[in-house]
């Protein structure tokens, strides 16, 4: 059991979340799954003067396909995107995604909002998310406002979002020509974190490929020269000499596990890519 | 202590109750209600020892408050049979199969399985072994859990 003690409040309405947090600030945390917030509790690593639970709110939430977005509500749970055939048909890569995260329990339980607010640099979500260039939705008191994933994690476990703020829900960008995502991850055994993971997104008229858990945010390489995609060959040499150079950018971190974890993104990156433009293929 | 009240269904009984905000769901089972089944292993969401179905899914129980099961069902491996000479399908392969051995994940596993089997009435070993990743067996090896489950699915297909 938690060590301090805390009160409990599950509001109905997202007002009263963003009211209470104006008032509480860093002194509340919300508890959506609770996949993360409940074993650091436990462990008495957090302690809340208050937990405004967001397993209550009566707002509808869920899976929209809109015109130009896929729309997710930020408490969908992880099991409810896996079962989804509109994610599994326009975000193949997030299906896969969420196929890979916990155990059937954690999948039950836990949501897209929760994954992305705590930022876990080996989650599965974000790196899909950094590879489609989605869109999170946040709201406090003052209003609504919207950061692309890429600029929204700012470090390990570190967000832009604000102590007054919540995420509401997150827009996964849909193109006019069909393109085809895979995610590909290295972990030890079913269901641990990634030791790095990547997402690849390929269209005939563009290739992006996003990689977790290498560098403290995902690393992104992107590219819409046609050539890339003529063979398996060219694209995955483009994958290894881009994230090399973009990798070296950013400087390496000092970690001994560092040197092995380019190494892998880089596999990881290339395998992505390659099913990806598999899938583009046997489609087209 | 900050007290708070709770009001759900366990195993079809109506509880209220008025309990400490930070009473864990797998707490508030076994020491307020005496479901003594819903084990406690980790504490840390990774062993599935206090596995519970939670308004028709199965969740660890640890990493629930009580609070927030407010209003809701939750059905602990208790509900499935009333007595040894009654047991339930899965529970029943489980014994002709020996899938366990101290048994102490046994209730967790018993419930995952009930989860697979009412997606998946016939799955494969691989569909198993998946299901199962969120309940750590320290004993067996896990070959003779995956057994158990196929024959849990054979009797559960005859009982049908």
């Amino acid at each position: 059991m938690s060590t301090a003690a805390f009160e409990f409040l599950a509001p109905e309405s997202i007002e009263e979340v963003v009211e209470l947090l104006a008032t509480y600030g860093d002194r509340a945390r919300l508890l959506s799954g609770g996949m993360s917030l409940m074993p650091i509790m436990n462990l008495g690593l957090a302690e809340p003067e208050l937990i405004v639970s967001l397993n209550h709110l009566r707002e509808p939430t869920g899976i929209i396909d809109n015109r130009n977005h896929i729309h997710i509500g930020a408490t969908v749970r992880h099991n409810d995107i896996l079962k989804s055939p509109v994610v599994a048909r326009d975000v193949a890569a997030l299906t896969q995604a969420a196929s890979k995260i916990g155990d059937v329990q954690v999948r039950n339980r836990g949501t897209i909002g929760g994954s992305i607010a705590h930022a876990d640099p080996a989650a599965d979500y974000t790196t899909v998310l950094a590879a489609y260039d989605a869109t999170i939705i946040t709201r406090r008191v003052a209003g609504e406002r919207r950061t692309p994933i890429r600029d929204f994690v700012v470090g390990i476990m570190q967000t832009q979002l604000s102590p007054d703020e919540l995420i509401t829900a997150v827009d996964i960008p849909k193109s006019s020509e069909r393109r085809y995502s895979s995610y590909f991850r290295l972990a030890r055994v079913e269901g641990s974190f990634s030791i790095v993971n990547a997402a690849a997104l390929v269209g005939t008229d563009e290739v992006t490929v996003a990689m977790g858990a290498v560098r403290s945010t995902p690393v992104v390489i992107s590219s819409t020269a046609p050539s890339l995609i003529e063979t398996e060959e060219t694209l995955a040499d483009w994958v290894s000499t881009a994230t090399s150079e973009a990798l070296a950018r950013q400087g390496r971190p000092p970690s001994e596990l560092a040197e092995y974890k380019e190494a892998m993104a880089s596999v990881c990156g290339r395998r992505a890519a390659i099913a990806a433009l598999r899938s583009l293929r046997s489609e087209t | 202590m900050v007290r708070i009240q709770t009001t759900m269904v366990v195993n079809d009984q109506q509880q209220r109750d008025e309990i400490d905000t930070r009473t864990t769901l797998v707490d508030y089972l076994r020491e307020h209600l005496g479901y003594k089944s819903v084990h406690i292993g980790c504490r840390t969401g990774n062993c599935g020892a206090c596995t519970v179905v939670l308004d028709g899914a199965t969740v660890k129980s640890c990493c629930v408050l009580a609070a927030d099961a407010n209003g809701a069902e939750v059905m602990t491996v208790d509900a499935l049979s009333n007595s040894p000479e009654d047991l339930h399908p899965v529970q029943q392969a489980f014994v002709e199969k020996q899938g366990l051995q101290c048994g102490f994940c046994t209730p967790g596993v018993v419930l995952s399985t009930l989860q697979l089997l009412e997606e998946s009435p016939d799955p494969t070993s691989t569909e198993i072994r998946a299901a199962l990743s969120g309940n750590l067996c320290r004993c067996t090896g896990y070959q003779f859990i995956v057994d158990s489950v196929l024959r849990a699915a054979q009797l559960s297909a005859e009982s049908d």
